[in-house]
């Protein structure tokens, strides 16, 4: 056993926290959150530069290639810094997406991933949300050779800046909800295609993506026909490992800002840490933070290592990660008090992610009810 | 990063060999009859038999009566004891005993209390907190005073574990005789000693019941000190608890296995009870809070294990366990429902009686060596909260002067 990082993931992880120290202070996430569109073509291509797009891209596609564990390692950083996802978005779930469903005919594209030339977002909740097979409904009806699209994709992150959209979409319908779902790759530019903003407290850009009789060749499918399932089944176990690492730092960081507020801010003339029930809140954040990074860790590791129960550790993770990461948070808000909420602070930030990130590819409910699943044929 | 094989089902093989010792009739036959307040003189047989298996505390070295292995091989040897139903084999006093000994322990000392609880021929009992006060090791109310190149131990605590008639005893207490009472030594003490007077309360654990110890002008010799005296004993104590926990069987694991496998096998109309998403949630949650626990008792193995500085992660664990063993205790309750109040000589009790068992469990382990209070305190001293009096509470760790305090 060793829990220790390497030498190049503590490299990685340190030259992380410098660029976005440098480029990400709290004001810049605060500038970012509050534009248009919450995205900086000077960082993104800073990013990109640094191959935080490619790594998971396969070294045959023009990728790195690392290991999940490494990835973990930068997106723990990423999320300590409250950096927009769009990274994630474009370079870990989409291209594990597009690596995953056998993207050979569309190899150029998943250079253009690593290389962040090209956004690519995946279009996979409906107004029904949820993140099972039977959650994707949308219809691909084939017609003269192409298929024709109609329907919703809802909470889409960064459709508003993306280049293409993979959507997953339903080929056949049957009993088996694994079954007839297909991945199309549908350029912003299609008609038919349109993408709004949808508004709320929300730690990043998510889009309501509306396809109105898109037509799309048979070339834009992306793997199989009705087989899209499976990999993206292990498309979205990859990238939740990634994501638990995120939220993580995430957890980390609004537990330290409480740790160090409890020091320093003096209330009836002591130090609000000596109070016992601002030492509870703050402990059972730790206990969050921790727990996250820990399962998370445990489930890059196994799946870095082919173990067959990693589908259990991912679940364990995000299961654990999306109710310690708000928790963490709530209970960072109740130290800071009143001061909490303001937006200088940067608490409020980390929070917009926290509740955005617990539904996002399966909340807690969820997973528990996977852990069900895959633990019930043992007996 | 290598998070190694699960420690639940890890160690495949000694495990089976345990299994094959089991097995064995006089083994069988003494572990059946090592149950209950009547159970002492078989469970004394049968601490011996483990004992010479060098299976009562196999990490400590053969010299000492153990086995030479690692804590989790330990762990895993003592979890399918467990799992047998040999409680003798998950008690904490002889690993905290263990852990002391191995860290400041002389070779007498080692040869003098080590050996004998390691090969089965001593019980060792946890006595620390008092009955009024609270049991958390702040609370004892023994005293030592210098006397003739030795002590003399005074005052009251509380006794757990070690069954009804242990042969040492293993307890922190105050050597300055100050009113603060922040300098204690760790105590080991036999049990016969004139001055000891050992009164049985009526505890929720048969076997594990409360004892009131009094010690009246009780001489004791220098041996009996082990390591330092310090203004850092509370440290120092969850150090070692700490510690020893590592040594101990995941039992809410194994716990949490058999919820599920109740639930997978239970009829419940058409289906089975894990059918059920409001019972799946609840056996996700159970699972999780246990992984969670894994989790950081490895984290603490392998940080000690690579002498990694550990600060608040001890106080964290052991918090950690007691509260999710209650709330285990309560899913239980929901997922077998009014069954999980049947003990296992009820023919319906479900899992064996288990979780009967494990509930009364649950209510006893949640304040020895520190309530949820005092872990919640340490722990959040560890992590660099500042605490009220603060500045007491991190005077120096070096040892300080044994105080002679008149007895008039």
């Amino acid at each position: 056993m060793d829990l220790a990082l390497t030498e190049q993931q503590a490299m990685l992880q340190t030259s992380a926290a410098d660029l976005l120290r440098r480029e990400l202070p709290k004001d810049k996430v605060l500038e970012l959150n509050r534009s248009a569109d919450g995205f900086d073509p000077h960082l993104w291509r800073q990013m990109a530069d640094l191959g935080w797009t490619a790594m998971v891209v396969p070294e045959t596609a023009g990728g790195l290639g690392s290991s999940l564990t490494d990835v973990g390692a930068l997106f723990e950083i990423l999320g300590q810094y409250a950096c927009p996802l769009t990274v994630f978005t474009s370079g870990v779930l989409s291209a594990q997406v597009l690596a995953e469903a056998g993207a050979s005919a569309h190899g150029g594209l998943l250079s253009e991933v690593a290389t962040g030339e090209k956004i690519v977002t995946f279009a996979y909740t409906e107004p029904d949300y949820g993140w099972g097979p039977g959650a994707v409904q949308l219809p691909a009806t084939r017609r003269d050779g192409a298929y024709v699209l109609n329907g919703t994709k809802l909470f889409v992150p960064d459709a508003h800046i993306a280049d293409s959209i993979l959507v997953a979409a339903r080929t056949e319908a049957g009993d088996d909800p694994g079954a007839g779902m297909s991945i199309f790759l549908v350029e912003k530019e299609q008609r038919g295609l349109s993408v709004r903003q949808m508004s709320g407290w929300l730690g990043d850009r998510l889009c309501e993506v509306t396809l109105d009789s898109v037509e799309v060749p048979a070339s834009a499918m992306v793997g199989d026909e009705g087989g899209a399932w499976a990999p993206i089944d292990r498309a979205i176990d990859r990238a939740t490992a990634v994501l638990c690492a995120y939220m993580a730092g995430g957890a980390r960081r609004a537990t330290d800002m409480a740790i160090e507020y409890s020091r320093t801010r003096i209330a009836f003339g002591v130090p609000i840490g000596t109070f016992q029930r601002v030492q509870d809140r703050i402990i059972d954040a730790n206990d969050d933070a921790d727990s996250m990074r820990l399962t998370a860790y445990e489930a890059l590791w196994k799946l870095d290592s082919g173990h067959d129960d990693a589908p259990l550790a991912v679940s364990t993770a995000k299961a654990v990660a999306s109710v310690g990461f708000p928790r963490a948070c709530e209970a960072s808000h109740h130290v800071h008090g009143g001061i909490g909420t303001d937006h200088t602070l940067g608490l409020v930030e980390y929070t917009g992610k926290a509740r955005t990130l617990q539904p996002y590819l399966g909340d807690a409910a969820y997973h528990k009810r996977r852990i069900a699943r895959l633990l019930a044929p043992r007996s | 990063m290598d998070f190694g094989p699960d420690s639940t089902s890890g160690r495949p093989e000694l495990r089976a060999r345990v299994r094959a010792w089991l097995a064995l009739a006089q083994v069988s036959e003494l572990a059946d009859s090592a149950t209950g307040a009547e159970g002492g003189q078989a469970r004394r047989e049968l601490r011996r038999a483990l004992g010479r298996q060098g299976w009562l505390l196999p990490a400590c070295p053969r010299e000492w009566g153990g086995a030479g292995l690692e804590p989790a091989d330990e762990r895993a040897i003592a979890g399918e004891l467990w799992q047998h139903g040999v409680a003798v084999a998950v008690e904490r006093g002889p690993r905290v005993l263990a852990e002391a000994l191995e860290i400041w322990g002389s070779d007498a000392q080692l040869a003098s209390w080590l050996r004998p609880v390691a090969m089965g021929e001593a019980t060792v009992a946890i006595a620390w907190g008092d009955i009024a006060g609270g049991r958390h090791p702040e609370a004892g109310d023994v005293a030592a005073i210098a006397s003739a190149g030795g002590y003399v131990l005074e005052g009251t605590s509380e006794v757990e574990e070690g069954g009804p008639d242990p042969d040492l005893f293993l307890l922190p207490v105050t050597t300055d005789g100050a009113e603060l009472r922040q300098t204690r030594g760790l105590f080991i003490v036999p049990a016969g000693l004139d001055g000891i007077v050992l009164e049985p309360l009526d505890g929720i654990v048969p076997e594990r019941a409360p004892k009131r110890l009094t010690f009246r002008d009780v001489p004791v010799t220098r041996l009996s000190l082990i390591g330092p005296e310090t203004r850092r004993w509370r440290d120092l104590l969850y150090h070692l608890v700490g510690r020893s926990r590592l040594r101990m069987p995941d039992v809410a694991g194994a716990l949490v296995d058999l919820l599920w496998s109740h639930a997978e096998n239970q009829t419940l109309g058409d289906g089975v009870l894990l059918d059920d998403d409001v019972i799946a949630e609840l056996l996700g949650d159970a699972l999780v809070d246990a992984r969670i626990g894994r989790a950081f008792r490895r984290r603490n193995e392998w940080a000690i294990a690579t002498q990694r500085r550990l600060t608040y992660e001890l106080a964290q664990e052991a918090r950690w366990a007691k509260r999710s063993a209650a709330r285990l205790a309560a899913i239980g309750r929901q997922v077998l429902g009014a069954h999980a109040l049947l003990a296992a000589e009820d023919r319906r009790a479900p899992l064996d009686g288990r979780w009967e068992a494990f509930e009364r469990q649950v209510l006893a382990d949640a304040n020895p060596a520190g309530g949820p209070e005092i872990d919640a305190e340490t722990y959040a001293q560890e992590l660099g909260v500042p605490l009220a009096g603060d500045e007491r509470l991190r005077q120096t760790a070096e040892p300080g002067p044994i105080a002679a305090r008149s007895t008039a």
